[in-house]
């Protein structure tokens, strides 16, 4: 995901702002990390580039 | 809404299993329909695709000149694909009903095809009305059932039995109904018929010999009117074509 996406992204549970960790990026792509809600405290993955910003109960436990 | 969960959950799994099938599904690929809906939203600066499948309508709005193009779906394989195979869309797995994005996030949204999988459409609606700016445009378009009760029965029971992550086909004024409390003004709706090759329609969701059977069983005991309603067609090996309807509906907020 380009890092400009967080212009928009938010916490899909409360609509809270979330943080971005970046464990790995090309120029503003963000390949690897995760997004922290910042009220929630709930961590979204962010895998291959694509951030998985499914609720709690709709993701799979992998 | 536990329920609600698992089912969309399940339908994610099955569709990330299908995505291949569905990339190449010519339903899915081509039409007037997906150039009236991404026209409607040429005008807007970025636009979110919601449950884009494999990102057909998400590139077509990237084609249509839309600058930045979103495309959500609920399974990570069909957002992977989507991203993939239309360069200049991002990808963000999400779901329908809740989506990740801020109040008035975007000039547009559509969602094409897919909204008989929600299990709740009136928060579907309610959370595309909150992302999309005012001004702005929804574009939507999915399978809807007739008004007559038993028809309606008829389609959903065969669209289930074919795909149990079918939840319901509703009808045109349930949608108009939805959007319109929701908040949007409804500019445009359009019903267009489709008709569907049995066999194909069925390899579509790699469809079991039993739900096929199930199918079958529905098809054989139609209701009165039904073959009328869905132009059914039948051969030696039974029902060779049907058409269903769909619903393209532009609203804006």
């Amino acid at each position: 995901m380009k890092e400009s996406l967080m212009d928009i992204l938010c916490d899909p549970l409360d609509k809270s702002d979330l943080d971005l960790e970046v464990d790995e990026r090309d120029g503003d792509e963000i390949i690897e990390g995760r997004l922290i809600g910042s009220v929630t405290g709930e961590v979204y993955p962010i895998e291959d580039g694509i951030p998985n910003l499914l609720p709690p109960d709709m993701r799979d436990d992998e | 809404m536990a329920g609600g969960s698992d089912r969309k959950r399940s339908a994610a799994s099955a569709f990330g299993a299908h995505a291949d099938a569905y990339r190449d599904s010519t339903v899915h690929r081509e039409g007037d329909d997906l150039d009236r809906l991404a026209a409607w939203c040429s005008g807007a600066d970025r636009a979110v695709d919601v449950a884009t499948g494999a990102g057909h309508t998400a590139g077509a709005l990237a084609a249509a000149g839309v600058d930045r193009v979103i495309a959500a779906d609920a399974a990570p394989e069909m957002v992977a694909t989507a991203a993939a195979s239309f360069p200049r869309v991002e990808g963000v797995v999400a779901d329908a009903e809740r989506l990740p994005f801020a109040d008035d996030a975007v000039d547009a949204a559509a969602c094409r095809i897919a909204a008989h999988h929600f299990p709740d459409p009136v928060a579907f609606v309610a959370a595309v009305a909150r992302v999309v700016k005012p001004g702005g445009t929804f574009a939507f378009e999915d399978n809807v059932a007739p008004e007559d009760p038993a028809l309606d029965e008829f389609l959903n029971t065969v669209e289930r039995r074919r795909d149990p992550t079918h939840v319901r086909s509703h009808t045109v004024a349930d949608w108009i109904g939805w959007l319109e409390d929701a908040g949007f003004t409804v500019e445009t709706t359009t019903v267009v018929t489709k008709t569907l090759d049995y066999t194909e329609w069925l390899g579509n969701v790699d469809a079991s010999a039993e739900r096929r059977r199930g199918v079958a069983a529905a098809f054989a005991d139609p209701p009165t009117g039904a073959a009328e309603a869905f132009s059914i067609t039948r051969g030696a090996d039974g029902v060779e074509s049907f058409a269903n309807m769909k619903l393209l509906a532009r609203a804006t907020r």
